[in-house]
């Protein structure tokens, strides 16, 4: 597959992605309303998602895995939480981190490396949601995993497995830290 | 076999993609769509042979619009794209009517032989 073709593709949509993500962080900074606050987290969510998956297509590794800790960290939160100051500005600088390394792509024609640091951090566990109780309004668009009753026949786990050089890749390179 | 297929996936660049890869396999994209409910409408209007469904997309879910397709048509063949470590969703989709699954990053290879197992008509499992 001649992955170049795509190159203006990713770089166009990551690029929008990148701005609805520090749209919704800048909502959720300002204090949005339940309904709203619920949908901006399930938007982080999904444009991370989003970015994760078209990142792994182009071999953008870094970005990948940026994102895909970005989505991790998200999930627990689809509940309904209450993001703190701390919270907001980790997620600030995450999208800073991505928007560069969107732009490095763009300009250079290659994914730059992800500050280690900023991916330690993104993998700690979050603060916990304010209000777990409270009720999802978006849920049809986000299913939840459901708990497993059985497993995938074994003829088909097989396309699910996490690559090892995926699950063990290390980054050893440095980026400079976003602030904003 | 040629067959008429519905790219769902909310993603432009993945839908780009998969178009590519059917059409270079000999199958024709009848429609696209970007959520969950321009699926259902595009499934109703175009009756395409085959449907790949994004698991995650917004205002309605992959899933609720292969449940939706499915009591539409209950012979539908749907082929879910999932992302890694979405196996839950993957297997409720199979319990659901989906025929094959697909796993992101998309290897045309694996794409076109799920078409090609969704159009034989044969269950996944």
């Amino acid at each position: 597959m001649n992955l170049e073709k795509y190159r203006t593709l990713f770089v166009d949509e990551a690029t929008e992605h990148v701005g609805e993500m520090g749209r919704v962080v800048a909502l959720l900074a300002q204090g949005a309303p339940d309904g709203e606050a619920e949908e901006a987290i399930d938007t982080l969510f999904r444009m991370a998602h989003s970015i994760k998956g078209m990142a792994a297509s182009m071999e953008y590794d870094s970005i990948s895995q940026l994102a895909h800790r970005l989505e991790d960290r998200m999930e627990p939160l689809r509940g309904g939480a209450t993001l703190g100051d701390t919270e907001l500005e980790l997620l600030s600088e995450v999208i800073g981190a991505l928007e560069v390394m969107v732009g490095g792509v763009e300009e250079q024609g290659s994914a730059p490396r992800v500050d280690p640091d900023l991916l330690e951090r993104l993998a700690a566990a979050p603060a916990k949601p304010a209000a777990k109780s409270r009720a999802r309004k978006s849920a049809a668009a986000m299913p939840q995993a459901p708990r497993l009753k059985k497993k995938l026949p074994r003829s088909l786990r097989h396309r699910c497995r996490v690559p090892s050089a995926c699950a063990q890749k290390r980054w050893t390179g440095f980026w400079p830290r976003w602030v904003n | 076999m040629s067959q008429r297929v519905l790219i769902a996936d909310d993603a432009a660049f993945m839908r780009e993609m998969l178009r590519d890869i059917l059409t270079e396999g000999g199958h024709e994209v009848v429609a696209e769509a970007a959520d969950g409910n321009e699926a259902v409408a595009a499934f109703q209007e175009h009756q395409p042979d085959i449907v790949t469904l994004d698991i995650v997309m917004p205002r309605k879910s992959g899933l609720e619009a292969l449940r939706d397709i499915i009591s539409i048509s209950p012979g539908a063949s749907v082929v879910m794209c999932s992302a890694l470590g979405q196996e839950a969703l993957v297997m409720e989709a199979l319990d659901a009517g989906a025929r094959d699954f697909v796993v992101k990053p998309f290897k045309p290879d694996q794409v076109l032989a799920a078409v090609d197992k969704a159009a034989g008509k044969t269950p996944a499992v």
